[in-house]
């Protein structure tokens, strides 16, 4: 039984019941949370972009008539909100505008969404679980040369941007390809350009050209999470439950699988959630250097065409994956840390 | 005298990273700043007859695309990402003090409506926000840049502070200024914000790594400082295309912009070790 602020008792609800509402709640906020990071770059977006400027700057000048006529076309004369509440109103029924140039946005989404997706995914998930990996290693290790090592390795890896990093991974890879006389690892796009591969031959073609990319996305991240991950098992290891639990009769190893594991993973979802969209820019690098049609090539050159829409529609896919990965991190923190379950 | 040489070397080598990023980064600085006065070229000085020439005894680091010394375009381009990240780091750290203590402290409706804001920033990466809205950024002085960097990337911060601030908010002191009757804004500045000094100055160490990635990113795209200006992310640009052909092009300016983070980060990691182990 629970009591209300005003003191009056409650029927228990069903622990489905329960969920069930809570679970609306959570889906209510991330929505109005993907809204609102929408709202901001759609707003942003128009009140910066000028898609007439290539009109308004050419000789002889355009006829004013003629600016007016593109404007209306594009929406222009209506009122940001305006055009962004209409914007808004389409986009559950699977209709997300049309581009500047005049085409369907729709037809991308699904395109654009998979090569992020095929991109991103294995790499976040290589890198979050060995990132983990050699946090735990180096903690366990602390002070040792292969400690030391290789938490330098991640700081040097955390000062180079990502564009240096994927140039340079092609430039030390580049003589292998070349000794192979083939390209062993493509360094452009998601598959052979005009191959009519198909079965087996189309599947490793495709990974062949995921390699590079990955390890581009991986590294970086790998480096990061491994350092937070070190410290926090420093402090676990430093603590005194896990003094308790030698002096119960615990092995070094059997003390810090039963007890110490879990309250060292516990930092690292809150950390995935909260960095996961920061790692999202490395993404955008990636895959302007390796020459992939993902989201955030897209979202780049949108900038570079002034077109609101696409960014817009953009965003909105990023927001769903950062916030579907919070969501992830959640239900790993209620999986280690029962006091989080309500 | 001698006592703080004493303690000088027994901190030397206690934390050796506070000091060697340090002197990295007055190193960098005076390179910088003074370096370019020292040197026989300026940065746009183009010698026409040695274009992308290697390194040579008249050209340390070679010469670029349209002959132009790369050691000066370096120095230059180091400047500005200095400033960039040293004011854009200032000015985040300022935002996310402001910010920070103030949903701490007052807690309640203003607490959550900002920390809504910080949850709906976090969504996406600044790079790109600042990318939406780098039209606006053409023909603007790059101190523009520098707030909106700072705009976007204050957030991770500001949650640390709140943190902070919210375990501060019962403390004797705080509730002895409340009882005395003193504004808000005065325990805020006056009793609140002194006693993270030493975790605002770590985070704005972090913070000037960040900003100067973040710089580099936005110029490598072509959105962030404007040619004729220069920083080390356009260099780092424009020395991509000819990585492997002309090596010193693009390896020069990311040495520079790799020093400069790392010296930053080491320093400001040896700074937060120092404040946890007192």
């Amino acid at each position: 039984m629970t009591t209300r602020g005003d003191g009056r008792l409650l029927a228990p609800a069903s622990p489905t019941l329960r969920m069930a509402r809570r679970l609306g709640i959570r889906l209510a906020g991330w929505a109005g949370l993907c809204f609102a990071a929408v709202l901001l770059t759609y707003t942003l977006a128009s009140l910066t972009f000028d898609p007439l400027a290539d009109l308004r700057t050419t000789q002889p000048p355009t006829p004013q008539t003629v600016l007016d006529a593109r404007a209306a076309e594009l929406g222009l004369d209506q009122p940001i909100p305006t055009r962004f509440l209409t914007w808004v109103a389409a986009v559950p029924s699977g209709d997300f505008g049309v581009t500047v140039a005049g085409h369907d946005i729709s037809e991308q989404v699904g395109q654009r969404a998979g090569a992020s997706l095929r991109l991103f995914l294995p790499g976040s998930a290589a890198a979050v679980v060995l990132g983990i990996a050699f946090g735990l290693w180096g903690a366990l290790r602390a002070g040792r040369f292969s400690d030391t090592a290789s938490m330098t390795i991640a700081l040097v890896l955390l000062a180079i941007p990502v564009f240096v990093l994927g140039t340079v991974l092609k430039i030390l890879w580049l003589p292998i390809n070349e000794a192979a006389g083939t390209d062993l690892l493509p360094f452009s796009g998601e598959r052979t350009p005009g191959s009519d591969l198909t079965g087996w031959a189309a599947m490793t073609d495709r990974l062949r050209h995921l390699i590079l990319p990955t390890v581009t996305i991986a590294l970086p991240q790998i480096a990061f999470y491994s350092r937070f991950q070190r410290a926090a098992m420093l402090e676990v290891l430093d603590s005194e439950f896990l003094r308790a639990a030698r002096a119960r009769g615990l092995t070094r190893f059997g003390a810090i699988r039963t007890h110490g594991l879990r309250m060292a993973l516990i930092p690292m979802t809150a950390l995935i959630a909260f960095s996961f969209g920061l790692h999202l820019a490395g993404g955008v690098f990636t895959e302007r250097i390796f020459g992939w049609h993902g989201l955030g090539d897209w979202l780049m050159s949108a900038v570079e065409h002034q077109d609101a829409m696409v960014v817009a529609t953009a965003t909105l896919l990023m927001a769903i994956l950062v916030v579907t990965v919070g969501w992830i991190a959640e239900i790993a923190l209620a999986v280690l840390d029962p006091r989080t379950r309500t | 005298m001698i006592d703080g040489a004493v303690s000088l070397r027994a901190a030397l080598r206690r934390r050796p990273g506070v000091f060697f990023g340090a002197a990295v980064l007055i190193l960098l600085a005076i390179a910088a700043f003074v370096g370019p006065h020292l040197l026989p070229h300026s940065h746009t000085q183009q010698d026409l007859t040695n274009i992308l020439g290697p390194p040579s005894p008249a050209h340390p680091l070679g010469t670029g695309r349209l002959g132009e010394d790369v050691l000066a375009l370096c120095l230059r381009g180091l400047q500005k990402s200095l400033v960039i990240g040293l004011l854009a780091a200032v000015l985040t750290t300022v935002l996310a003090a402001a910010i920070g203590t103030v949903a701490g402290y007052l807690g309640g409706k203003t607490d959550r409506a900002l920390m809504t804001v910080v949850d709906i920033l976090l969504v996406l990466p600044p790079i790109l926000v600042v990318a939406v809205l780098s039209p606006a950024l053409r023909g603007q002085s790059w101190l523009v840049l520098i707030v909106l960097i700072s705009a976007f990337q204050w957030m991770l911060t500001s949650r640390v502070v709140r943190a902070r601030a919210r375990s501060l908010r019962t403390s004797g002191f705080v509730i002895a200024a409340e009882n005395m009757g003193a504004s808000t804004a005065r325990i805020i500045t006056r009793h609140m914000l002194p006693q993270m000094a030493p975790l605002l100055i770590i985070d704005c160490t972090m913070n000037v790594a960040t900003a100067v990635l973040t710089e580099a990113g936005l110029s490598y795209f072509g959105f962030g400082v404007q040619p004729p200006d220069v920083s080390l992310g356009t260099l780092v640009a424009t020395g991509t295309g000819s990585a492997l052909t002309f090596p010193w092009v693009f390896v020069a300016p990311v040495g520079f912009l790799a020093a400069t983070v790392l010296a930053t980060a080491v320093l400001g990691e040896g700074l937060r070790d120092d404040e946890r182990t007192p």
